[in-house]
């Protein structure tokens, strides 16, 4: 009954969705303010009823309900309850619904939060909003519906392909949906302007909240995503340029352009355009990650839609929303007025070359990740683009963006003094090259550009701090005036510092783990000892042991380090009961320094176990890098002037319908 | 300077950044891709030896052979030609004989292909796009039979 | 019933709720001057930073002037903007209040297409409480299931349970079924047998090491087991050792009655066929086999059963047109046989399994109908072959 409930809300919501889709907008075109007020309680309604779907699925899943054809196919009645909850969209059809559920969160958010928008502006953004949820929510109905029923229903159910039974990738979906999907915001207020015809400074300030939004959740999306594939597939890398990597990767990179585009808008007036195409694109290529992932047309672990029909339908709707919104631009473009003006030397002509090298970058990524697409349909050739490519591309474009980070925050608005800007960052210079000569006195080997880019993050991580310590003019003034201005900076400034602060620690872990790491592959037996970047790791034996669901064989190492123990590590190799498929754990010890990674392989047939170890130097900067930077964003997201809409005003807290966890 | 001027300016650097871009592009795509080919690929148009590029296929039931330490012999099919493997290191989870696989490395003179890095990334039906792609465009059909039965979805 | 009490009162929520704003007297549009709201709130930001000295004089005087220029500017547009809300269209607004009001109905319409409002639901929980006479087969199991979950040290469960896995198909559980009642009941001939078969049914027809050991296992439990024998020989074959599996396979030919008879017998057959063709295809085995092993999950049941594994080894041996050839000729042989007696439940099974994997889905249909007819009165065997028509999407 429960699951039939759901269904039902499902039904409903779309049709909800349709006639938020088309009341609202015809009430904006004849000026009818009840009609446009019909937009905020269907909003809601919509992800009430969303939510309502969402939690009847879930507790399908949690009650183990082997009656509904997808928690058959992907649950089974002895999976842990955490499993049993990420199982709901650690699938196809479960996580499409996640994804209009999130929408409907956006949609609700703009909706409750929104009171300040001019009527026809919010009028026309959710009825926008709510055709992206019309467009995707047909695609369930009509192709991958989760609620469909078995009759009998079988015993049990097919489990959960084991490698996503893990806790990271539990919830790396849901937060790189949030990402995705609430780029839409942006898309939907882009739409909504071009419709109007007219966009200013204040439309900047109500996007700006909402994609910094987004852009936090993808940013945790992609390093959770990263984190697991490090820790579960056991390569030991943490990004592969997977096609599927590229896909998520591609909305950050325009979407971080977009922040630092919204900036100069609302402060300056000036890049309206370019920040509307921009948020057009960045939520176009969000659909375009659904689709290729969704569509399965990619070599890829996560392809679990391999389904023709899908793939046409995803590929449908990113065209109607891509081409609609590029058309939308293209005819109502030239209506924007052009704003402030700029020297070429100023905080604008920084944050326009940010824009620069971000999109051309995030370009390189595109071409590299279709061009075996397109190849392979023109000529038949497969081939593989793989890290070389990316190297090549991508990094050469990020020194020059990581060189003038620094200097960016430091120059004024409409003229800046580069100069003033270059003594002020003398010290964290500096610092930066006592670094790389450290660095390259130290390991004494290659790749000889390692050190430079070592120091290139270093002087990122410094340059933040170099911006706050100016801004309260440390040094210039006396302490206690120093101090008075820290506490009243106002916290999107320490947004700012801290974000930048994250990305050079980023680059840090990036080039340290990419150009230092060691790595051994032999065989051991039993009480054998081997040595690697200063540990001493002794193989103590395996043993079998069993799991909730799984029955696994682990090798027990201890890792020494000057003749102390450090730690115990204990990789395995697992086989799943449901469905039998095995998995390798990595043991992993994780330091400053770096990591000692130790994966178990195949047992020899003359004894012994094949082990791969590694060291990986402070790999954990990058993961750690991108929680800085998803923390400095909701730094900014609480500074007083960023929340939308004008102050003093009382606002109501968000729909009661909570989202269904 | 004039507001053109000033224009004329951002211009520039976006258009020689992009200039750039499309430098890296070019010369990375010529240098930094690797083709895919499967065994009978290779039996048409053999790659010069030390070319690197990926070949894919089925491990060849029977085929593997553990050797000294971490060494790994084995062979690719198509079912239409086999070529024989070597690998040197930890064979993924998924690795399995009739199963399919992707390899990236080099032929040797001899006829061995040398690989570093082996792949047995699956879908649900443990089979690379790219493997299923290219042997069915060999005329091997892989139906429902080509599934594991205890993956056989409802 | 309480289900449509649900839908009727969600639906009418949802009406109340986007009607609501069509129905309520116009408010004076709040939003009208929220844009200037924006600039004011700038301008008051600009002037605390000053204050606090976080900004320039200069700076701050002109980012002053160019927030009122900006301020001018939307409040003009915003005065030709005035009167812009004014018209009303009531005949348009009726027509949408009609149209929310119509939503539950379209949305029951768009339900019953597409949802199954007269399934309960069957939570995992829930099952366990089922009386006895109204379980499924499926429900049974997950019974057991439960009780060994809780006792694992229940070797007679484990012992009912196994061949129940093999039968089912679900090969790797039965593996783990077996080998659990070995351990706990100690070894029986029927018990190592089973886990042997299961093994080969999991690994897709390959005799692998545990297999061996199993068999010579059973060899010391029952000297007499043909089984073993035969497995071992075929064992001996997928080694390589042609010759010795061959002169085996005679050896046993002299002792063997049937079914094992005929196994040996297609066994030799093919050995020679085999090395007339010459080790052609070989690459194809493993896929072949899988092929075949997959359209035959009904698995051994008895110790005839091992004969479709056997048939995979051959077919794989051959090359990709005789193999169609053969495997064509084993479904039309399997069809004539249930044609004369249909009360082999497990052979249907295989049948329509066969079809569908052949890709004949019209035959799989028919063959389903059939086999439905045969077993009319039959309510498990019913349930098993809706089981199956489930499972290969075939309709019922």
């Amino acid at each position: 009954m429960v699951v039939e409930l759901g269904h039902f809300a499902l039904v409903l919501a779309l049709l909800v969705a349709i006639f938020q889709m088309l009341v609202p907008f015809y009430g904006s075109r004849v000026g009818d303010d009840r009609m446009m007020a019909v937009a905020d309680p269907a909003a809601i309604c919509q992800l009430g009823l969303l939510s309502l779907a969402f939690l009847c699925l879930t507790i399908a899943y949690v009650s183990s309900d082997f009656s509904v054809a997808n928690v058959v196919a992907n649950s089974h009645s002895t999976k842990p309850l955490i499993y049993r909850i990420s199982g709901v969209w650690g699938n196809h059809e479960g996580s499409m619904l996640l994804w209009v559920l999130i929408l409907a969160l956006f949609g609700a958010a703009v909706a409750a939060f929104g009171r300040n928008l001019p009527a026809s502006l919010k009028a026309n953004v959710l009825s926008v909003q709510a055709s992206i949820a019309v467009a995707f929510m047909l695609f369930i109905l009509l192709t991958s519906n989760p609620f469909l029923r078995l009759d009998p229903p079988p015993a049990d159910g097919n489990g959960l392909n084991p490698i996503l039974q893990d806790p990271a990738l539990a919830f790396h979906p849901p937060f790189l949906y949030a990402g995705y999907v609430g780029f839409s915001i942006a898309y939907s207020f882009a739409v909504a302007a071009l419709i109007d015809g007219r966009i200013d400074a204040a439309w900047a300030r109500w996007v700006r909240p909402w994609t910094l939004a987004a852009w936090m959740f993808l940013t945790l999306g992609i390093a959770m995503g990263s984190w697991w594939a490090y820790y579960e597939l056991g390569w030991g890398g943490w990004w592969f340029w997977d096609p599927v990597e590229n896909a998520s990767f591609m909305p950050w990179l325009a979407g971080t352009a977009l922040l630092h585009s919204a900036l100069v808008m609302e402060k300056r007036d000036a890049l309206k355009v370019w920040t509307v195409l921009l948020a057009i694109l960045t939520f176009s290529l969000s659909l375009m990650g659904t689709f290729l992932v969704r569509s399965g047309i990619l070599t890829s672990v996560h392809a679990f839609a391999v389904d023709p029909q899908r793939g046409v339908f995803v590929l449908a709707i990113m065209a109607l929303f891509t081409g609609g919104g590029l058309a939308m631009f293209a005819l109502r473009a030239s209506d924007l007025r052009q704003g402030g003006i700029f020297a070429p030397i100023s905080r604008e002509g920084s944050l326009v070359l940010n824009n620069i090298l971000l999109t051309t970058a995030c370009a390189t990524v595109f071409i590299g990740t279709l061009y075996p697409l397109a190849l392979e349909s023109l000529t038949g050739a497969k081939i593989s683009v793989g890290a070389p490519y990316f190297d090549w591309t991508f990094g050469p474009l990020m020194v020059p963006l990581l060189m003038a980070l620094p200097f960016g925050p430091l120059l004024a608005w409409k003229r800046g003094d580069i100069l003033g800007a270059a003594q002020r960052l003398m010290v964290a210079l500096l610092i930066a090259v006592v670094v790389m000569a450290a660095t390259l006195a130290v390991m004494q080997r290659g790749p000889w550009l390692a050190p430079f880019g070592v120091a290139l993050g270093v002087f990122v991580m410094l340059g933040a701090i170099s911006e706050i310590v100016w801004r309260i003019r440390l040094g210039d003034v006396p302490f206690g005036d120093a101090m008075r201005r820290l506490v009243n900076l106002p916290r999107s400034a320490f947004g700012t510092a801290l974000a930048h602060f994250g990305v050079g620690m980023l680059v840090v872990g990036v080039v340290a783990t990419s150009a230092y790491r060691q790595e051994k592959i032999l065989v051991m037996k039993a009480g054998e000892t081997t040595s690697i970047a200063g540990y001493e790791v002794t193989f103590r034996g395996v043993a079998p042991r069993t799991g909730p669901n799984y029955r696994e064989e682990v090798a027990m190492f201890d890792a020494y380090r000057g003749g102390t123990l450090v730690s115990h590590l204990e990789p395995a190799r697992r086989v799943y009961d449901m469905p039998p498929e095995p998995t390798t754990e990595a043991g992993i010890h994780a330091g400053w320094r770096g990591d000692l990674y130790v994966v178990l392989g195949d047992t020899q047939q003359a004894g012994g176990h094949a082990i791969r170890i590694y060291f990986n130097p402070m790999v954990r900067f990058i993961w750690l890098g991108a929680v800085v930077m998803f923390i400095a964003g909701a730094v900014s997201l609480s500074d007083r002037r960023l929340r939308v809409g004008a102050p003093g005003r009382a606002r109501r807290a968000v729909a009661a319908a909570a989202p269904a966890e | 300077m004039t507001r053109k001027q000033r224009r004329g300016v951002l211009i520039g650097v976006g258009v020689a950044v992009l200039m750039v871009a499309v430098g890296l592009v070019l010369f990375a795509l010529r240098d930094a891709i690797v083709f895919f080919h499967t065994p009978s690929d290779l039996a048409e148009k053999p790659i010069e030896i030390g070319q690197r590029f990926r070949l894919g296929g089925l491990v060849a039931a029977g085929s593997v052979k553990r050797g000294e330490g971490t060494k790994v012999n084995f062979a690719v099919t198509d079912t239409l030609e086999t070529v024989p493997v070597v690998y040197e290191g930890v064979l993924p989870d998924l690795f399995r004989e009739g199963q399919g696989v992707i390899t990236e490395g080099k032929m040797d003179e001899a006829g061995t292909f040398i690989a570093d890095s082996v792949l047995a990334k699956h879908d649900e039906n443990y089979m690379p796009p790219e493997v299923a792609k290219a042997l069915e465009a060999k005329g091997v059909k892989l139906g429902e039979g080509a599934k594991h039965p205890e993956n056989v979805k409802p | 019933m309480v289900l449509w009490i649900l839908f009727a009162m969600l639906a009418a929520a949802v009406v109340w709720a986007v009607t609501r704003p069509l129905l309520a007297r116009s408010a004076a549009d709040p939003a009208a001057d929220s844009e200037l709201a924006v600039y004011r709130d700038q301008l008051a930001e600009i002037e605390t930073e000053r204050a606090q000295g976080l900004l320039g004089e200069s700076e701050a005087e002109g980012a002053r002037v160019e927030l009122a220029r900006r301020l001018i500017r939307r409040s003009e547009e915003a005065n030709k903007l005035a009167g812009y809300g004014a018209a009303r269209t009531s005949a348009a607004r009726k027509a949408v209040l009609y149209l929310g009001s119509a939503l539950p109905v379209i949305g029951i319409a768009i339900y019953l297409g597409v949802g199954s409002p007269q399934l309960p639901g069957r939570p995992y929980g829930f099952r366990m409480d089922v009386p006895v006479e109204q379980a499924t087969a499926s429900d049974l199991v997950a019974r057991v299931e439960e009780h060994l979950r809780a006792n694992p040290e229940d070797g007679r469960g484990w012992d009912v349970l196994a061949p129940v896995y093999l039968r089912l198909g679900r090969f790797n559980q039965a593996v783990d079924a077996f080998q659990r009642a070995n351990q706990l009941l100690g070894d029986s001939p029927g018990r190592v047998a089973g886990y042997a078969r299961a093994l080969i049914m999991a690994q897709n027809g390959v005799v692998s090491e545990p297999v061996r050991q199993a068999y010579e296992r059973l060899k010391e439990l029952d000297p007499k087991a043909m089984e073993a024998d035969v497995w071992l020989a075929i064992g001996r074959e997928q080694d390589g050792d042609k010759k010795g599996a061959e002169a085996e396979f005679r050896r046993l030919l002299a002792t063997a009655e049937d079914p094992w008879k005929t196994v040996l017998t297609t066994r030799l057959e093919q050995m020679a066929a085999q090395q007339q063709a010459g080790a052609g295809a070989a690459g194809a085995a493993a896929r072949t086999e899988r092929a075949a092993s997959g359209g035959e999950t009904a698995g051994p049941a008895d110790g005839a059963a091992p004969s479709a594994t056997v048939d995979a080894n051959e077919i794989a041996a051959l090359d990709p047109a005789q193999r169609a050839q053969r495997i064509a000729q084993m479904v039309q042989g399997l069809a004539a046989r249930l044609k004369e007696n249909g009360s082999d439940l497990d052979g249907w099974k295989r049948l329509v399994r066969s079809y569908v994997v052949l890709g004949q889905r019209n035959d799989a249909q028919a063959a389903l109908t059939d086999a439905r007819s045969n077993f009319a009165t039959d309510r498990q065997a019913l349930t098993e072959l809706n089981e199956l028509a489930q499972t290969l999407e075939l309709g019922s």
